[in-house]
């Protein structure tokens, strides 16, 4: 499928289950380095796409240079990671497409604010990261490019039963894909029913749901979902 | 039906958004050109988007107070145009309803059998059954005896012989040149020559002929100097299954393209064999104004090209994909997702391949299995469930469930959501 080159870009503070485990805060990588990790994945692969990863690419200072830089030195796609957070100023999705942004994976941990605050330790959480991902379509649309926006939902114990409600608000939201990264804890055998369930409302949706971090298995007769539209290199959900 | 002259014909199609039919555009213009239908029919054309509500489709032709209504028939709009012929045969109990087209043709009897509303079907190429069935109606005569009709006799379903193809297809007036069809928007179909040199099981675009019937050279350089200099047209839809027929052909038309690509008209995404595309074939393309082109190759697994009767060779493939994209043409990668043979591991490997290809554009459709069509006819022996209704979706295979089909169908969509969301 599509491939892209992972460039974590550190810094930020993930959005991650705290019921799970407290989030860790690291620093920004400079951007020299990233400018090196860069050249390093488009001189060995011209033409591939890059991933900015990590934890929040939106925060870091450089974030337009090294855009640009990417586009300049020859990426096909420019993808990164959010919370959402950043977007719920509409310039700032104007501005990141502008830029050449193409591709947008926002994460979740629930459905609503009321499940995903919580778990996210940060009160409207929820409501920045729907309107984050509404101002990108909207932003596409006013500017005429093609974006895809993908739902990254993090899966533990404490969201797996609202995982169809998950993946049906990201339908209604009008993301491309879905990805269920599930946590390395997680009890295949006790969680692959719920699993399954998100998946299949993303099928009577017409959202496709990929699965990472669950033995295909487990997934029985949806053991197709464990295929992504687009591989990440080097990256573990 | 009334018998006083003048006979009010109305050809309804139920096109593509922004499209006109150039179906009923022959047809219309064939039975324009009829001496013996000359000052005894009068033809009105109402072109409607597929996706206009069938009592408004009823509404508007019953406006129109036609004594004859014919519908061009695809397996996309078939549903509407069923509705529609039901509903118009309560508003005009008298209307004699025809239907022709690729839904309806190869399966003339069943659907005159299902669809009450319908007087008759027009099996093969339209026009010379078409104008034949009008004068037979004229003169109070039975439609039934028209070759190449299915119609009733005492309510019984009948089918006359089948109508011989036409040979010259020149003997076809021109519907540009003749006034009866007009661009639309700036854009125009062209249709150079009938049939297809392959035998696809899944495929009914050449309409189940195997022998290739061209329009005239001459014929064809006047509709596109008609339409490119008194009608301003900028684009041009060549309809062709392959445009690359014959490198002859490919020479010729790049001829007559270039003079006008130099003043800025530009062809629509056309139809290749991708495996014909050198770098002299693809630098020919870009002089006759070819921004884009369409090609498989529809499925890279062996068993599924083998039931399907599709050749497919893997390096030359690739080197036509090459030989486009370093000329400018981007290329439009199709697969089709359940197609008899290939397993699930096969169509994601067909969806790495085109996906790997980096081509420019990737389509992944779901199989319609199409009345008139290899695979319509072997669908038991082959493993092929599908919905009889139209447009006849896979429903599984004998490789792949239903609801795996449906997942991967779903999966091909992000995939083309996301393979568009470049720079």
């Amino acid at each position: 499928m599509l491939v892209f080159h992972n460039i974590p870009f550190g810094g930020g503070d993930e959005v991650s289950c705290r019921r799970c485990a407290a989030g860790g805060v690291s620093a920004p990588l400079a951007m020299a380095a990233l400018m090196r990790h860069i050249d390093a994945v488009l001189g060995a692969a011209p033409r591939v796409g890059v991933f900015f990863s990590d934890v929040g690419p939106l925060d870091h200072p450089d974030l337009p240079c090294l855009v640009d830089y990417a586009a300049r030195a020859g990426a096909s796609r420019i993808a990164l990671r959010t919370s959402g957070r950043s977007l719920t100023d509409s310039a700032a999705a104007v501005s990141l497409l502008r830029g050449g942004v193409r591709i947008v994976e926002v994460t979740f941990l629930g459905s609503c604010a009321e499940a995903h605050d919580p778990l996210a330790g940060t009160p409207g959480a929820f409501k920045a990261a729907a309107t984050g991902v509404g101002n990108l379509l909207d932003a596409a649309e006013t500017l005429g490019v093609r974006v895809a926006v993908r739902g990254r939902v993090r899966v533990c114990r404490h969201n797996l039963q609202d995982l169809p409600a998950t993946v049906m608000r990201l339908a209604e939201m009008g993301v491309s894909s879905i990805l269920l990264a599930c946590d390395s804890a997680l009890d295949s055998r006790r969680s692959g029913d719920w699993v399954a369930a998100g998946c299949d409302t993303g099928t009577v949706n017409r959202v496709w749901v990929a699965v990472s971090g669950m033995d295909r298995d487990a997934l029985g007769d949806k053991a197709l979902h464990a295929f992504d539209a687009i591989t990440i290199s080097g990256v573990d959900g | 039906m009334s018998n006083g002259p003048p006979q009010k014909v109305a050809l309804v199609g139920l096109n593509s958004p922004g499209y006109r039919s150039l179906a009923l555009g022959y047809v219309r213009a064939y039975a324009q050109a009829d001496s013996r239908l000359a000052g005894k029919s009068g033809f009105m054309t109402l072109d409607l988007d597929v996706t206009v509500d069938p009592w408004w489709v009823a509404y508007r032709v019953a406006a129109l107070e036609p004594e004859v209504v014919g519908f061009s028939v695809t397996c996309w709009n078939a549903r509407s145009i069923y509705d529609a012929c039901r509903l118009l045969k309560k508003i005009l109990p008298d209307v004699f309803i025809v239907v022709g087209g690729p839904e309806v043709a190869p399966i003339a009897e069943q659907v005159l059998k299902a669809q009450p509303a319908i007087d008759a079907v027009v099996r093969g190429e339209g026009e010379e059954t078409f104008a034949e069935l009008l004068s037979v109606l004229l003169r109070g005569r039975s439609p039934w005896r028209v070759e190449g009709v299915t119609a009733r006799r005492d309510g019984e379903v009948v089918s006359a012989p089948d109508r011989v193809l036409i040979g010259d297809l020149d003997s076809i007036p021109s519907p540009y040149l003749t006034g009866v069809l007009e661009s639309v928007e700036g854009s125009a179909y062209i249709e150079t020559y009938r049939g297809c040199p392959h035998r696809c099981g899944y495929c009914f675009e050449g309409k189940g002929f195997s022998r290739i019937r061209s329009f005239s050279k001459e014929r064809v350089e006047a509709e596109i100097a008609h339409l490119a200099s008194a009608a301003g047209i900028l684009l041009f839809s060549f309809i062709d299954p392959v445009f690359n027929l014959t490198p002859e052909r490919l020479g010729w038309l790049t001829g007559v393209m270039e003079p006008y690509a130099r003043d800025g008209v530009r062809l629509h995404t056309i139809e290749v064999d991708i495996e014909r595309i050198g770098s002299d074939e693809a630098a020919m393309l870009r002089r006759a104004g070819v921004a884009s082109v369409e090609t498989g190759p529809q499925s890279v697994g062996e068993r599924a090209l083998e039931v399907c009767r599709r050749s497919f060779d893997r390096e030359r493939f690739v080197a036509g994909v090459s030989a486009a994209k370093a000329a400018g043409i981007s290329v439009e990668c199709d697969l089709i997702i359940g197609l008899p043979g290939d397993t699930a591991a096969d169509v994601l490997a067909g969806m790495r391949f085109v996906a790997d290809l980096d081509p420019g554009a990737l389509q992944m459709s779901t199989l319609h299995v199409l009345p008139g069509t290899d695979l319509w006819q072997r669908a038991d022996e082959v493993g092929l469930a599908f919905d009889p209704a139209p447009p006849h979706e896979v429903v599984s295979t004998g490789e792949i469930t239903f609801g795996d089909l449906r997942r991967l169908e779903v999966m091909g969509n992000a995939l083309m959501d996301h393979y568009r969301a470049r720079l």
